[in-house]
């Protein structure tokens, strides 16, 4: 696939707003549905429905109260009247004899006018329109209860201003009076005053008449309780109507001789019901009505509120037949309009009045819309409120998605468009996961680099690793040897070496960045003198500065004997990489300063601080460059060979110490490195016995002077050339050779020879059918009395320190890596077959 | 930017403009035009009238005031409740108390019907709002002149009165029970022509029924009875060419002439000391309800009150027809004038709204065709130009049943509109103390004539002879020192 995609082209699939979208948005919907169907229908609007009836039944209630209240305590104040007129009776019946109306008018009169300003004060005393005595002038119930066109004297002065205040009777009017009482009343006569009242039947008195025939008909009966409670009625077609409250008066016989009673005007009744107090006139009315109790219907005497204007007309009934389940009741005006209704009676009867069949109710009317509009209005609310969310959550949603999209339709765009030459910075969006992302990209982009700068690197590898291999191939081939001499063959020899050397520095520098990069380099840290951070490098560096005239200055702190734990070989790694460049670095008759300072942060501590500091007068590093100096194969222009991996793989070996790298560099001028890296102090010298891979030049020369010959060694080794190799550097010191070329065959070679027939085993570690470890294992495994201490000697490639260490813990006792210096060969087996 | 910002300008100048001339025409702009401006149909505001009206007016009006309130009312936001106290008297003293803001005084309402002279005290005590804030000049041209001018009466002539039903008065009589003296002694009701063919006829009636009874000397009845005896002096002293109170340019003339005075006496306290005129309940109406006179001049706005039945003694009633004409004048009077009552209606000072709420009520309730329609209803006379001419009273009774107290009422109105049309209508400008003074007068005749008709009576019962009884009444002397002091007390009266 080309790694290169025009980054335009159509990408197919979901966006993030459709992927993120549609499923909130079902779910949303989902939710306030539920939501506002649960809150709805589930009981909340029969709770409102409720809620709403018992507020006006409530006032309904306060309402009817205060009727009853007015009608009790108006009737109550009557006692004084009704007492005083009974004692007048009373002395009338005295003086008079029983029944004294009976056909004598002129003791009615008089006894009406009697009675007169006992009823204007009681008048006067009460918030009532009206105020009328009746006389009874018959002495038999048939009689008395005759009501087609009669005449009966009364007396009737009403207050228009049931309110006012005078003590005159200024404001009085005589509706009904003798008129022999006219000029001594004081009152003014009404326009339609007559002096008696005229009956035409017992419908049109019957604040007379019913009262009247109650108290024929219970006779044991007290007048209280039998009060009647009239239907309105008026004088006079211009008359104001009136409802009467009426009690008979009953002599001591128990006889009815009047009737006395108080008026109360519908105007009045109608300003004792508020027209706005449910709701407002246009919505709402009380009805004030009677009502047999074995009906439903209830007949009007007085309203308030244009509502029942335009539900009824002036004849209608309200039935309350239509209940429902607020314990109201429902009704349709002539409009249609669904009103709710709730009716109350009230209690102005005594118990066992004969009329309290005939009940006085107060009804509450409502325009059902009105009363249940908040329950439309919750409704709405509701649904608006889900509806809301939802809008928000969609809104929601497409913030977080566009939050989203952007930073990455960005990075899209800025990736697409980004060059080699512009580097590769993306910057950050704020947005922990997309950050992350974008370091992602900008890693997989260093490592994109890396694979480019490994491309070059590979790219130059092949030249770098051809020049010398060139030179092993070309003055090994028999073209150039046939002819030459024996000094020039010896110089082919020299630069065969010298490629082979150069060639294998390349192979270790590769395989160490790689086993770094792949975070599989472990240190190995073993006490050491702190003295090894030297030691080892300078004699090399030495050699190498004298070639080239550098001036190699060394100031070295040597003052503290010390133990450290240590990495040895790779802290004489980074030591060589840092003093090898500044070698490489520095012109002729340059100058290197190599500084090693050890610190203690205080007496009593077990660390040690080790500064190292490298600084040359050489050609300097640009500030470019500088920038991607630990950048593994990064390069200057000018460096024609290399791998490019010897600072990063340094850096990456100071990090891993818990150390640190700075380095400082003017072009031209020189540069400078300085290394700190903490080590831990420890007391116990501990001795190795292995060989490093350190390439430790002070070793002994004569040591491969030691007597070889006549050994008996066993090489297992796969590779033909390998083995030949070291078959022809063993016999070249007289040593008897036995080859395997496994491990199995080394193995079952051991084993079948003789007890000590071998000195020493040469043991490679890859190998087919069975590898050197393993071999090593089974060896020492065998029973034998040499198994155990014959020498084994790993040769092999894997040379890094875990390497080593598995060579121990299989059992070998030395571990030589290839290619293998033939001194090294040498002095090993000295030092293992020396004593024997 | 540089246009933006001349735009900005422009309409800025533009918008400061036409928000000036708003607030001048605003400011210039007639209350009346403006008058829904404080009035809120969401708030609507109460308006409290006070009026004296009885029975079939009161109920009438309380009808006006139920329209108002679910028509017009509804529409700008004004409730009007109306209050009945009874008589114009008590009204009075009830509004002068509560504008005194009195210990147990009711609450001041917004509208109130009152007399000039109370109208004159409330004024001084700063509690009236003109009218004319209300009204254009266009608009009160549509209304009776008298009776506005009769609302103007203080020195920057506000109009603190104005008009909503006028009265006048007339003479009523009994024709049915008055036939059989007719019969007996010619005298017939439309031979009346002046006062003094009144007390003529009225002691002839006395004889008459005197004579029916002879077997009880001197228990005649009387022929005639009136109410308002104020009105009989002012008007009776205007008509004998001595106005009695004139008030030019604040100041009051007083004339209170002895012939004119006597001539008042004569025909009135002579004939009521001798029974042949009498004032038995409260109201003459209702004596003639009763069946104690037969006649009366009473206000015209009373005409609902005039009886259809009579009840006597023994309560036994029998219908009757009322007679109606104009109110008699002296034989020697200068001119002939009809006298202009019938409280107006003052404002009192309220808060913005309710004085707008009240204008509005009052320019609904005299618009030509409901003040017509209430004037049939009520007996009172319609204030404007237009509705108080016969033919319209007469075209708009035509739509009425025909009732008794409907015939009485048109009469009555068309007598009134005769006289408002006419003749000279006569209205006393307030002054400073005429209310007391009105009261004296009223008192000092009736209460006289009262007096003096008891110790008669009495001395009848004790067995002298009415002659005799009213001798003493009846002397030069008895008048000179009855006007004398009369005069005293009118001066008293005018200078506290």
């Amino acid at each position: 696939m080309s790694r290169t995609r025009n980054h335009q082209q159509v990408i197919k699939g979901k966006s993030i707003f459709r992927a993120l979208f549609v499923p909130f948005i079902l779910v949303m919907i989902l939710q306030a549905g539920i939501f506002y169907f649960a809150a709805v229908y589930g009981g909340v609007e029969d709770f409102l429905s409720q809620n709403s009836a018992d507020i006006l039944n409530e006032r309904l209630q306060n309402r009817k109260n205060e009727f009853e209240n007015t009608f009790t305590d108006t009737w109550t104040k009557f006692d004084v009247s009704t007492n005083y007129i009974n004692q007048l009776y009373a002395k009338y019946e005295a003086n008079y004899g029983n029944t004294p109306f009976v056909t004598d008018s002129q003791k009615q009169i008089l006894f009406l006018n009697d009675c007169k300003d006992i009823l204007i004060s009681t008048l006067r005393q009460n918030e009532v329109n009206g105020v009328f005595l009746i006389l009874n002038d018959q002495n038999t119930k048939s009689a008395a209860l005759e009501s087609d066109n009669v005449n009966k004297y009364g007396l009737c002065i009403r207050d228009m201003d049931q309110k006012s205040t005078y003590t005159n009777t200024e404001d009085l009017l005589l509706e009904r009076a003798p008129s022999s009482m006219i000029e001594t009343a004081g009152c003014s006569l009404d326009s339609w005053w007559e002096a008696q009242y005229n009956f035409s039947s017992e419908e049109n008195g019957d604040y007379y008449f019913k009262p009247l025939r109650a108290a024929y008909e219970n006779l044991s009966s007290s007048g209280d309780d039998l009060a009647y409670f009239s239907a309105p009625h008026r004088f006079s077609d211009t008359d104001q109507a009136v409802v009467s409250y009426s009690i008979p008066l009953l002599s001591e016989d128990n006889e009815p001789y009047a009737i006395l009673g108080i008026e109360l005007s519908t105007k009045y009744l109608a300003s004792m019901l508020p027209k706005n107090e449910i709701s407002d006139a246009d919505s709402s009315c009380y009805i004030l009505a009677t009502q047999n109790a074995s009906d439903t219907d209830c007949t009007p005497i007085v309203y308030n509120g244009i509502l029942y204007n335009r539900s009824f007309d002036s004849t209608s009934t309200i039935s309350t037949a239509d209940t429902n389940k607020t314990n109201g009741f429902n009704i349709t005006g002539r409009d249609k309009t669904l009103l709710y209704g709730s009716k109350s009676t009230l209690n102005i009867y005594n118990n066992n009045n004969p009329f309290e069949d005939k009940q006085l109710v107060l009804i509450a009317l409502e325009k059902a819309d009105v009363m249940f509009a908040y329950i439309d209005h919750i409704k709405y609310v509701l649904l608006f409120v889900a509806l809301l969310s939802l809008i928000l959550g969609i809104v929601c949603i497409l913030i977080v998605s566009r939050n989203i999209a952007k930073p990455i339709t960005a990075l899209s765009t800025r990736v697409g468009n980004m060059t080699p030459e512009e580097g590769f910075d993306l910057g950050r969006l704020g947005i922990t996961e997309i950050d992350q992302l974008v370091e992602s990209i900008e890693t997989l982009n260093y490592n994109v680099s890396k694979d480019t700068a490994r491309a070059e690197f590979f790219s130059r590898m092949s030249h770098d690793m051809r020049t010398p291999m060139n030179a092993i191939i070309s003055f090994s081939s028999p073209e150039l040897l046939e002819d030459a001499d024996e000094d020039t063959k010896d110089n082919y020899l020299d630069k065969i070496h010298d490629s082979g050397g150069y060639l294998l520095g390349l192979i270790n520098e590769v395989l160490d960045m790689t086993k770094i990069e792949n975070q599989k380099t472990d240190l190995i840290c073993e006490p050491i003198p702190v003295s090894r951070i030297w030691t080892t490098v300078v004699p090399i560096i030495d050699k190498l500065a004298q070639k080239k005239q550098i001036s190699f200055i060394k100031d070295i702190d040597d003052s503290q004997n010390l133990y450290i734990l240590a990495d040895e070989q790779h802290l004489n790694q980074i030591t060589l990489n840092l003093l090898s460049n500044a070698v490489k670095f520095t012109p002729d008759y340059g100058t290197i300063h190599f500084q090693v300072l050890l610190e203690k942060e205080d007496k009593h501590s077990n660390q040690i601080l080790c500064r190292i500091t490298v600084r040359d007068n050489g050609v300097g590093i640009s500030d470019d460059f500088i920038q991607k100096l630990y950048v593994p194969f990064e390069q200057e222009a000018h460096e024609k060979e290399g791998t490019g991996l010897g600072l990063s793989i340094a850096k990456k070996l100071v990090e891993l110490m818990d150390g640190s790298i700075q380095c400082e560099s003017l072009k031209g001028s020189g540069t400078v490195f300085v290394i700190t890296i903490p080590f831990e102090i420890c007391d116990i010298p501990v001795l190795y016995e292995e060989e490093s891979i350190s390439s430790d030049t002070t070793a002994d020369a004569s040591f491969a002077e030691v007597n070889l010959r006549g050994k008996h060694i066993l090489v297992c080794e796969d590779h033909p050339l390998n083995r030949q190799i070291i078959c022809k550097l063993l016999e070249k010191k007289g040593m008897i050779l036995t080859n395997a070329e496994n491990g199995q065959a080394g193995l079952e070679a051991f084993a079948a020879s003789d007890l000590h027939a071998f000195d020493a085993i040469l043991m490679d570690i890859r190998m087919p059918v069975m590898d050197g470890l393993t071999a090593t294992t089974q060896i020492r495994a065998l029973t034998r009395a040499d198994a155990a201490s014959i020498p084994i000697i790993a040769m092999t490639a894997n040379a890094f320190s875990e390497d080593i260490d598995s060579c121990h813990k299989a059992g070998m006792n030395a571990h030589l890596a290839k290619p293998i210096e033939p001194q090294k060969l040498y002095h090993t087996l000295e030092q293992y077959l020396g004593d024997a | 930017m540089k246009k933006q910002t001349h735009l900005w300008k422009k309409i800025t100048a533009l918008a400061m403009t036409a928000i000036l001339t708003c607030s001048i025409y605003g400011c210039t702009a007639k209350k009346s035009e403006s008058t829904a401006a404080s009035l809120d149909p969401d708030n609507p505001v109460t308006v409290t009238i006070w009026n004296y009206y009885n029975g079939d007016q009161l109920a009438f009006f309380e009808q006006l005031v139920e329209e108002f309130n679910s028509t017009v009312g509804t529409e700008k936001g004004v409730t009007v409740t109306s209050v009945s106290l009874g008589n114009v008297d008590t009204l009075a003293d009830s509004l002068l108390e509560s504008v005194d803001e009195k210990a147990g005084s009711e609450d001041t309402p917004t509208l109130a019907s009152v007399y000039s002279e109370t109208a004159y005290i409330l004024d001084k005590e700063d509690a009236l709002v003109s009218f004319d804030d209300y009204f254009t000049e266009d608009e009160l041209s549509a209304y009776v002149p008298g009776f506005v001018e009769e609302g103007r009466f203080n020195e920057d002539n506000d109009l603190l009165l104005f008009p909503l039903l006028k009265s006048s008065e007339i003479f009523a009589a009994n024709q049915t029970d008055w036939k059989a003296f007719a019969d007996d002694t010619g005298i017939s009701i439309t031979s009346l022509k002046t006062k003094e063919d009144l007390t003529a006829a009225a002691e002839r009636y006395y004889e008459w029924t005197d004579a029916q009874t002879s077997d009880i000397p001197d228990d005649g009845k009387a022929l005639y009875g009136r109410d308002a005896i104020a009105n009989y002096i002012y008007l009776g002293s205007y008509e004998l060419g001595h106005e009695l109170f004139k008030v030019e340019d604040g100041q009051v003339t007083v004339d209170m002439d002895r012939d004119t005075f006597k001539t008042l006496w004569d025909n009135y306290y002579i004939p009521y000391i001798n029974g042949y005129f009498g004032h038995y309940a409260n109201y003459s109406s209702e004596d003639a309800k009763t069946g104690k006179i037969l006649a009366l001049t009473s206000s015209s706005s009373g005409v609902t009150f005039l009886p259809a039945t009579v009840t006597d003694a023994n309560d036994a009633t029998h219908d009757i027809q009322m007679y109606e004409t104009e109110e008699l004048s002296f034989a020697n009077a200068k001119e002939h004038a009809v006298v202009q009552q019938g409280a107006s209606y003052c404002l009192l000072k309220s808060t913005e709204a309710q004085q707008d709420g009240a204008a509005l009520f009052l320019k609904w309730a005299t618009e030509p065709e409901r003040n017509l329609d209430f004037a049939l209803k009520s007996g009172y006379s319609p204030v404007t130009t237009e509705s108080n001419r016969a033919d319209s009273i007469t075209k708009a009774y035509d739509g009425n049943t025909a009732s008794t107290t409907g015939q009485n009422i048109l009469d009555a109105l068309l007598i009134s509109a005769d006289g408002f049309n006419n003749d000279t209508a006569y209205a006393t400008k307030p002054f400073y103390g005429s209310k007391d003074v009105r009261s004296l007068l009223q008192s000092a005749l009736q209460d006289t004539a009262d007096a003096d008709r008891n110790t008669v009576t009495d001395s009848i019962a004790a067995g002298m002879s009415r002659k005799d009884a009213v001798a003493q009444f009846s002397t030069e002397e008895y008048f000179d020192s009855w006007f004398e002091k009369l005069c005293e007390d009118v001066n008293v009266t005018l200078k506290q």
